[in-house]
């Protein structure tokens, strides 16, 4: 099975859920900083990036976990995957769990912003990061409790 | 082989040049109005369909041929479609994608508007094919170079 974390931007809230899941990020703290510095670099390289799948790890059932920008087009984009799944016979499944409610606005002026990189915009990252960890934490929960025993409820 | 015609909406471009591909409309002349009527999926696909692929038939080098609209999205849905195949390990040269947007006759991007946007198939319907009968010799021209493509593929491979 593979599961898939979208959201508007590929490296925010959706990489915090998909980092949760496979257990990068632990369950019961923020991860150090340097982690979180980490994400920052990844959202200064790749935030525009979107479409492309960015593989995260794998969780603790072996499943494939990946992180996907979609912009405003996340239906669209599901409903081709399914369709390409369908299409070349791919028998594994792929489920998908959208991250947009816990991204807020910030994401969009830090990517905005991106040009002027600065220890200003990696403490807003940070207080992004802190603000949304809570909530991501609680929907990987969500998320993870669905798909028990491989079946998304 | 999987050939997909991309569009905007996947109800006019993409079904025409799938419809030319498959021999649905003929290459040596323009079709008539009715015969457009005829085609399957023509002015069909609505919104909450789009990025559904849409299968039309196969063609006679052995090809599947879908019809799939995207909106303005096309460089979000196409690396989405890639890197999902990447991931699975399933190689890309199965999969060939092909934008059938030639420029359009203004007429054909007005009524698309009028009959999938806001519903009125008795004005956009008639406007689409007016549009498209204009520029059919583009179609044409497109569709016998995805073929010949398809065939200097196929000899390679």
């Amino acid at each position: 099975m593979r599961i898939i974390y979208y959201s508007y931007w590929g490296t925010y809230a959706a990489y915090t859920m998909a980092a949760l899941h496979t257990g990068i990020y632990p369950a019961d703290s923020l991860p150090p900083r340097e982690y979180v510095a980490a994400q920052y670099e990844l959202c200064c390289r790749y935030g525009e990036q979107a479409g492309n799948l960015i593989f995260v790890g794998l969780d603790d059932q072996l499943r494939e976990v990946y992180s996907l920008g979609c912009r405003q087009h996340g239906d669209m984009i599901i409903r081709a995957i399914n369709n390409i799944n369908i299409i070349f016979d791919i028998r594994e499944p792929v489920s998908f769990f959208s991250a947009e409610k816990q991204e807020g606005m910030l994401p969009g002026l830090l990517q905005r912003l991106r040009l002027n990189r600065n220890s200003f915009t990696e403490d807003l990252f940070y207080i992004w990061f802190r603000k949304h960890y809570a909530n991501c934490r609680r929907e990987v929960q969500y998320a993870r409790e669905s798909l028990k025993d491989g079946i998304v409820l | 082989m999987k050939l997909f015609y991309c569009c905007y909406g996947g109800a006019h471009t993409s079904v025409t040049c799938a419809s030319i591909h498959l021999g649905y409309l003929p290459c040596d002349r323009v079709p008539d109005a009715c015969e457009f009527r005829k085609v399957p999926f023509y002015d069909k696909m609505d919104h909450h369909e789009l990025g559904t692929p849409v299968f039309m038939g196969k063609d006679e080098l052995g090809c599947d041929v879908y019809i799939i609209g995207m909106k303005n999205a096309r460089q979000l849905v196409i690396p989405a479609m890639k890197s999902y195949l990447n991931s699975c390990g399933i190689d890309q040269k199965d999969l060939f994608l092909v934008n059938a947007l030639v420029k359009l006759h203004p007429i054909t991007s007005m009524g698309g508007v009028a009959s999938r946007k806001f519903g009125i198939l008795v004005l956009g319907r008639p406007m689409t094919i007016w549009g498209i009968r204009r520029t059919y010799p583009k179609f044409v021209e497109l569709v016998s170079n995805v073929k010949e493509n398809l065939r200097c593929r196929q000899e390679l491979s």
